[in-house]
């Protein structure tokens, strides 16, 4: 008797949590030509263990976890995206620099939502903006980019609040993925960086022997970013 | 006198039985006031063979609307159904096969966005791979249009009930476009229309008689795609 009004109470209280959605997306390889660039990759502990919590009166109690489904977005993407990835537990600094072209740590700028009830329409909503970082090999800023993502999902019969999010949540990270990798050599300052990144590596010949091909990179750079901007143009 | 009570409790009870197998039967008889209309457009010559495939993807470039997901898996149920022997391969599939180039953001909105697609070797021979021959796009979506009624619902410690009547409109409108991956062409255009009426009456339970807009928007626009997509004409 005492376990069923535990268990009631338990229940209740539950309910009374809000909406706890633990976003668990699974990503496909990016069929993408890939970079000649050893690029190190750093996830911060909080980008690891992304939580988006909010308390409002109106739209009632939510928490949204996209750490663990962003890294293996990211982890999948870059290692087909780039020849080689080393993963980082912290960002290489002036007296510890590592053998990369570059390090790259993405951060989670901000992540929004809306419900069927706030917009009137029948979708759920789900918007995430990440800020991509690079640092040199000796950890020194670089330069950073801004990637958005959205993704929506109908309101369905039999569908919970929680699935609904979750699934728009996990196609915002489908279109993270697929804006990275349409963005990455469209991006300006990116591309001059890449320029010199791609020409630094033909002329050296420490450089060459790992990217064998790196000498007609930025040809292939450049034919890449035409192709690209007159895909999506259409 | 007690047996006078139980005889009222009785034809109480009739009354409202028959209130409600009526209120059932009408209900029933007007659930099926569902209306489906099937346009077709023929642009081109189709057929397809043993070796090659098809495959349905929902539009979801637009804002205030979604093409649904199981939407787009009855079409492909339908297409493949019926032992048409029909090769359909999931969404999900295919959208994975081609990530990142068939998402939302991505996606080619025009045939030439398709063919500026196939100039990349590693997305026309996993194309080729895959065996497609026709691409399926599903675009639309199926709305409430009206709602009328209301339903009362109680409990107490005799028990509960519901009395009231509740009645909505779905109107579901889609638009297939066939694209030919083997010509670069667009091959024709299927567009369906389905209105129907839903019943709710709430006699102590409420008893929900629905119209199946979707589902006979479904079946509507997949026959016609199956039949389209399969006829003999020479391709």
């Amino acid at each position: 008797m005492m376990h069923t009004i535990l268990f009631i109470l338990v229940a209740l209280l539950i309910g009374c949590g809000g909406t706890v959605v633990h976003v668990d997306g699974h990503f496909p390889d990016p069929l993408v030509e890939q970079m000649p660039l050893k690029m190190g990759v750093y996830y911060s502990e909080e980008f690891r263990n992304y939580n988006y919590e909010i308390e409002d009166k109106k739209k009632g109690n939510y928490s949204i976890s996209t750490g663990s489904s962003q890294v293996r977005l990211f982890d999948t993407l870059f290692a087909q995206f780039f020849s080689e990835t080393r993963q980082l537990s912290v960002l290489p600094s002036n007296s510890a620099p590592i053998k990369v072209n570059a390090v790259l740590a993405p951060e989670v700028e901000e992540l929004q939502f809306t419900i069927p009830r706030e917009t009137r329409s029948q979708i759920f909503e789900v918007w995430v903006k990440y800020k991509m970082r690079l640092y040199s090999a000796a950890g020194a800023p670089l330069l950073n980019w801004p990637i958005t993502a959205y993704g929506k999902t109908p309101k369905a019969f039999m569908k919970s609040r929680e699935e609904a999010l979750e699934q728009a949540a996990i196609v915002a990270l489908r279109d993270a993925g697929a804006n990275f990798a349409t963005s990455f050599n469209r991006v300006p300052k990116l591309r001059r960086w890449l320029n010199d990144e791609l020409n630094k590596g033909a002329g050296d010949m420490s450089t060459e022997a790992v990217y064998p091909h790196s000498n007609k990179a930025a040809a292939m750079l450049d034919q890449s970013i035409a192709e690209t901007e007159k895909m999506l143009r259409e | 006198m007690n047996r006078k009570l139980y005889l009222n409790k009785r034809i109480r009870w009739l009354k409202l039985s028959l209130v409600a197998l009526t209120a059932m039967a009408a209900a029933v008889v007007l659930a099926g006031c569902t209306t489906t209309t099937i346009n077709e457009m023929r642009q081109g010559y189709t057929g397809i063979t043993k070796s090659e495939s098809i495959v349905v993807l929902g539009r979801r470039h637009k804002s205030d609307y979604e093409t649904e997901l199981d939407f787009v898996q009855c079409i492909g149920g339908e297409i493949s159904g019926q032992k048409a022997n029909v090769s359909v391969i999931p969404e999900q599939e295919f959208a994975d096969n081609l990530y990142p180039w068939f998402e939302p953001r991505t996606a080619p909105v025009h045939l030439e966005g398709l063919n500026n697609l196939l100039q990349r070797e590693q997305i026309a021979e996993r194309i080729t791979e895959l065996g497609i021959r026709y691409i399926v796009w599903v675009d639309g979506s199926t709305e409430r249009t009206s709602s009328a009624g209301s339903i009362a619902c109680s409990i107490g410690p005799g028990g509960g009930g519901c009395l009231g009547f509740g009645t909505w409109d779905d109107e579901s409108l889609y638009e297939a476009s066939i694209w030919d991956f083997k010509n670069l062409t667009t091959v024709g255009k299927i567009k369906a229309d389905a209105k129907g009426t839903s019943y709710m009456p709430a006699v102590v339970v409420p008893i929900p008689l629905l119209a199946r807009v979707k589902a006979n928007a479904c079946k509507g626009l997949g026959e016609q795609l199956r039949s389209f997509l399969t006829s003999s004409e020479e391709s």
